[in-house]
């Protein structure tokens, strides 16, 4: 077994059913995973419950996944965010308790830096970086979209705020971020 | 759907906040359209740096060997879970205390080398005693300090939630803060003008009240008992002044026909000769098309 080892290399074994793939596929991503499920479902005992799901996703999955279409951490973040919110859906149809904050503190290491994040920390950083930059009418709209899985017009109706003009905050918005992580666009 | 409107479309489409209509209109023309294809692609890119920008906390080291064995072995993936997890519940700290962890491997036993190793002297094993007690002490006292850091980090994890939870709550009062500032500036202007709409046939029994500010550049408006829209269509405010019509926004009433807004209406330069409002396609138009519902003059 070579200690050479990239994405690709990982899926390939994964589609193998060789679990060191899926092995070194959750230590690369784990924590962009439940980071990000983390800030959906605001529950670390869900951002787990979704993390696992993610990489059973994954292990079911890795066939189908065409590496020509993106990165694995696109992937990745696709996953857990539609999985995320599957949860938080699933939790606002049928109300429950919220987490223990003793359990809370129990199950959660923080941890500034991952090999992927260190890798594409310019990006991440501009990323950030533009989002933080957002007039704050443009930032929550996306982000109760982004985050909270609203529509636009429960959007409008969450803020009371004119459909047109939550539509348009998110379009700028996205566009701001789009010419930061895609900036050789043709299009002027 | 023209190219244009993809476009457009494009960011509600990635963050999934758009209507079904407006997506299977751009799926469509993506179909066929390369172009737009390559573009979508980008607002992705950009919809996943959103979720890759959010603050990076590492879960918890155990969940590694309980995701891994869940999950291999399994051939179709499906996960084999304890069944204190698979209810979705937060549990609590006696489950979380109860869920496997990672054993430690144990260290080797420096105690047990120094036997193997020591001279037939002796002081051999009382050399040996007292490195196996100072070996245990600081493997004690390792793993205690270990457990201190967890704690200490998971205790930070926990206020950094808080503080993430805080910094919306901040946001949303500023947001409604700007606005009660924005309606009361409004509202104390000296050419503020009141403006009673009546509703027109088929809206009878629609009503809405406006306050106008030309030095403000803003309409505040309440409307009641508007008649439910059809599909893809909005309302659209409108003040009439120096004989063109001036858009003041567009909105979806609830479902009692309510709504009320403070709309910035920056050509909104003199005082209007009336305000309407008429039934138009999402998105609105930039001169009024559809039917009128409400109709009004500023009071004398």
């Amino acid at each position: 077994m070579t200690n050479v080892f990239d994405d690709r290399e990982a899926l390939r074994r994964v589609v193998g059913r060789d679990s060191s793939g899926l092995e070194w596929l959750y230590d690369r991503y784990a924590t962009l995973v439940y980071s990000l499920a983390l800030r959906i479902v605001r529950d670390a005992a869900d951002a787990e419950d979704v993390t696992q799901e993610v990489f059973a996703q994954v292990w079911a999955q890795a066939a189908r996944f065409d590496a020509s279409r993106g990165a694995v951490a696109a992937w990745l973040t696709v996953i857990a965010r539609t999985r995320a919110l599957d949860r938080l859906r699933r939790r606002a149809a049928a109300p429950q308790p919220t987490a223990d904050e003793d359990a809370l503190a129990n199950i959660q290491d923080p941890a500034p830096s991952v090999e992927w994040m260190a890798a594409n920390a310019e990006q991440v950083r501009a990323a950030h970086n533009a989002l933080a930059s957002l007039p704050a009418e443009q930032r929550a709209a996306l982000e109760l979209a982004y985050y909270d899985g609203l529509t636009q017009s429960e959007i409008a109706e969450r803020t009371a705020t004119p459909l047109g003009t939550v539509k348009t905050r998110i379009r700028t918005g996205l566009q701001r971020i789009r010419d930061v992580v895609a900036p050789r666009r043709s299009e002027a | 759907m023209t190219h244009e409107e993809a476009r457009d479309a494009m960011p509600l489409f990635v963050v999934g906040a758009d209507d079904h209509e407006t997506r299977n209109a751009l799926r469509a023309h993506l179909e066929d359209c390369a172009e737009c294809r390559d573009a979508l692609r980008e607002f992705q890119q950009a919809a996943d740096a959103l979720g890759q920008t959010v603050p990076q906390i590492r879960p918890r080291p155990e969940l590694r060997a309980q995701t891994l064995a869940a999950i291999v072995g399994t051939p179709d993936g499906r996960l084999v879970r304890e069944t204190d997890r698979t209810s979705g519940r937060a549990i609590d700290a006696d489950t979380a205390a109860r869920l496997p962890r990672a054993t430690p491997t144990p260290l080797p036993s420096p105690a047990r080398d120094m036997q193997t190793v020591a001279p037939s002297s002796t002081w051999a094993p009382w050399l040996a005693t007292a490195a196996a007690v100072l070996a245990a002490v600081s493997i004690a006292g390792l793993w205690q300090t270990r457990g201190q850091l967890a704690e200490m980090r998971t205790t930070l994890a926990v206020y950094q939630a808080r503080v993430a939870d805080a910094e919306r709550s901040a946001q949303a009062a500023q947001a409604t803060l700007v606005a009660y500032r924005r309606q009361l500036d409004v509202m104390s202007s000296d050419d503020l003008l009141f403006v009673s709409l009546a509703g027109v046939p088929p809206a009878a029994a629609a009503q809405a009240r406006a306050f106008v500010s030309p030095s403000r550049n803003a309409i505040i408006f309440s409307a009641r008992n508007l008649p439910a829209l059809p599909a893809a269509r909005v309302y659209q405010l409108w003040a009439i002044a120096g004989g063109q019509p001036i858009s003041a926004g567009t909105f979806v009433p609830d479902a009692q026909g309510r709504y009320e807004f403070v709309a910035d209406v920056p050509s909104l330069l003199e005082r209007p000769a009336a305000l309407a409002v008429t039934v138009e396609p999402e998105g609105g138009v930039p001169s009024p098309t559809g039917p009128k519902y409400l109709l009004g003059a500023p009071a004398e």
